[in-house]
């Protein structure tokens, strides 16, 4: 696989966008077709700044903290293992009431795009991807998992109307367990490293 | 509410970057990492060696600060290991005083010798003759040789060959011991890692005497133990991290490695680096205890840094580890800077009751033993050489030596 493929699919898994597509039609449950796209461009914009300057930051970041990117890894496996726990237990990203009583203002923001989809999962698979393939592999696949997620959300009542929940859930414990390969390539690339 | 949701979203980040910090990746830090600070903690372990010698060429075993003791154990690999070191020195530093100190040892394994059917075998009051020690007699002559060019010793290098080639079992690993009283070797048991040391051995005699047929077995040990070893042994998560092999394998990088040779040297050198970089990340306090366990011994750190240097030796032969070698590099640097920095300093010494058996050591709960010293001193030695990037571990010419 080339390291844009293997970038896009760790990115995939870590922003796991099935799972968050639950968390996005509740709390945007009245906003119309124009308003629900503004909203997941939004979102697909504001993780990307986020998850981009992670990436790009890496190096720099990692030696102002001293730990190697080998070790980094190690710990980017870590952080991931808890969402893909919860993401197979639960199907969904986050937890959140069943019911919004009053609609939120800026909700693309907090907690949609931070940190729903940029996520500690999402940034540490943004830095060590970073760190492993350089910046542009993994920019490109960022923009590309951020671009499918964006959709998805934006067309989030078809997919709903496809898939059902039950489809979702399926969909987004699928990517639970990528998450889990995901993580543990991680690890064992970090342990397996000079 | 745009800049409160911006806020949150920045303390979101600040407060992930605050606990990946403190709770997931502490840290690295690599002590005195320069060049001069690792070349003068070598020379402060040599002297350690060198001060702590009894009269028969014996080494203090393990010296405990807290309640002024020697111990009266003693163990002859450890010994024959520690002769080896100060061979390495004494050729390094072109250093009289360290190779007297390594003769009077290896005058002590001389007297302790027994001898059969063509072959000669280090053991202790003429008991169990347990490879290892014979094998790291054998490079502790190799290192000899290489620091004086001399050949008074190349009869009983031979010996000990000969002794560890009749040890080669059918599966072209090694038996740990022969067994004088039974005349056989012991076939009970087996050592992790006195194969690695055998397998040193033989590609040092091979080096030091070229076609007399030593590569034939240590070609069939370095595949036993790339390829079989660590099953054998039952080793839980294999590489086994032998600094043995590793040296053996630099050795033969000369002969053309196979590529499973080569594999296997990858994933040694990646269980140095990880080792190295965890050990890196240890921070005091009953926090870092708890998740990375107690402080290991020098004589434990001290062999990855062997490892790694000579893997960093064959890396710098063999293209196909060549993309290892800026990292390996990092590792040792690191390594070595975390060894120099734990070392006993001469002022520190001072406040001790004993400061000669303070001083260059590394202790650990208040305890140190003569193979902290031993390994530590190889690793520092041979990472010098890596900063230096001096790929041949020979020393550049040979020590002129008194008459016999």
């Amino acid at each position: 696989m080339s390291e844009f493929s293997l970038a896009a699919l760790g990115l995939f898994a870590a922003v796991a966008p099935a799972g968050a597509l639950p968390v996005f039609a509740l709390l945007t449950g009245n906003a119309d077709a124009v308003q629900r796209t503004r909203q997941a461009s939004l979102i697909g914009l504001t993780a990307f700044a986020l998850m981009a300057g992670t990436a790009a930051l890496g190096d720099p970041f990692l030696d102002w903290l001293n730990i190697s990117p080998e070790n980094f890894q190690l710990a980017a496996g870590l952080v991931m293992l808890p969402l893909a726990v919860r993401l197979l237990w639960s199907g969904e990203s986050m937890t959140l009431p069943r019911e919004v009583e009053r609609p939120q203002r800026r909700v693309w923001l907090t907690p949609l795009a931070v940190p729903l989809v940029a996520s500690p999962a999402s940034l540490v698979a943004a830095l060590s991807y970073g760190t492993r393939f350089g910046l542009e592999p993994t920019l490109g696949a960022t923009a590309f998992v951020l671009t499918l997620t964006a959709l998805a959300f934006a067309a989030a009542p078809q997919l709903h109307r496809f898939l059902g929940t039950s489809g979702i859930g399926a969909l987004a414990r699928l990517t639970g367990g990528l998450l889990v390969v995901v993580a543990i390539e991680l690890l064992v690339d970090g342990v397996q490293s000079v | 509410m745009l800049g409160r949701s911006a806020l949150l979203s920045v303390a979101f980040w600040m407060a992930f970057v605050g606990v990946l910090r403190i709770a997931v990746v502490p840290p690295e830090s690599c002590g005195d990492a320069n060049r001069d600070a690792i070349a003068d903690a070598a020379v402060a372990a040599k002297g350690w060696l060198q001060r702590n010698q009894g009269a028969d060429g014996r080494y203090v075993y393990i010296y405990d600060y807290d309640t002024d003791t020697t111990s009266s154990d003693y163990n002859e690999v450890r010994h024959a290991g520690v002769t080896m070191a100060l061979y390495q020195a004494a050729g390094r530093f072109q250093d009289a005083e360290a190779l007297r100190a390594a003769d009077a040892g290896l005058a002590w394994m001389s007297e302790n010798l027994i001898r059969q059917d063509g072959w000669a075998a280090l053991a202790p009051g003429g008991g169990r003759a347990k490879l290892g020690a014979s094998a790291l007699m054998l490079v502790a002559l190799a290192e000899r040789r290489l620091a004086t060019a001399e050949p008074r010793h190349d009869d009983l290098m031979r010996e000990l060959g000969r002794f560890i080639v009749a040890l080669q079992r059918g599966d072209d690993g090694f038996y740990v011991a022969w067994l004088p009283a039974d005349r056989s070797p012991q076939r009970e048991g087996t050592s992790r890692f006195s194969p690695g040391e055998a397998f040193w051995a033989l590609t040092l005699l091979h080096e030091a005497f070229p076609g007399e047929g030593w590569d034939g077995p240590a070609r069939l040990a370095a595949d036993f133990l790339t390829t079989r070893r660590d099953e054998v042994e039952n080793v839980p998560f294999p590489p086994l991290a032998d600094q043995w092999t590793a040296y053996g394998l630099a050795e033969m990088v000369e002969w053309g490695l196979d590529d499973h040779h080569v594999e296997y040297a990858r994933r040694l050198a990646e269980r140095f680096g990880f080792l190295i970089r965890m050990e890196a990340q240890r921070q005091g306090g009953s926090l870092g205890t708890l998740v990375r366990g107690g402080e290991i011994r020098a004589a434990a750190a001290g062999t990855w840094v062997e490892g790694m240097a000579a893997l960093w030796r064959l890396a710098s032969v063999d293209q196909r580890l060549a993309d290892l070698r800026p990292k390996m590099k990092e590792r040792l640097i690191c390594a070595g800077g975390i060894l120099a920095e734990r070392q006993v300093s001469g002022e520190d010494a001072a406040s001790y009751t004993q400061p000669d058996l303070v001083e260059g050591a590394w202790f650990v709960g208040g305890e140190t033993r003569m193979d902290d010293q031993q390994h530590a001193l190889s690793g520092l030695l041979y990472t010098v050489d890596a900063l230096d990037d001096r790929v041949h571990r020979e020393p550049d010419a040979p020590m002129t030596v008194g008459s016999p």
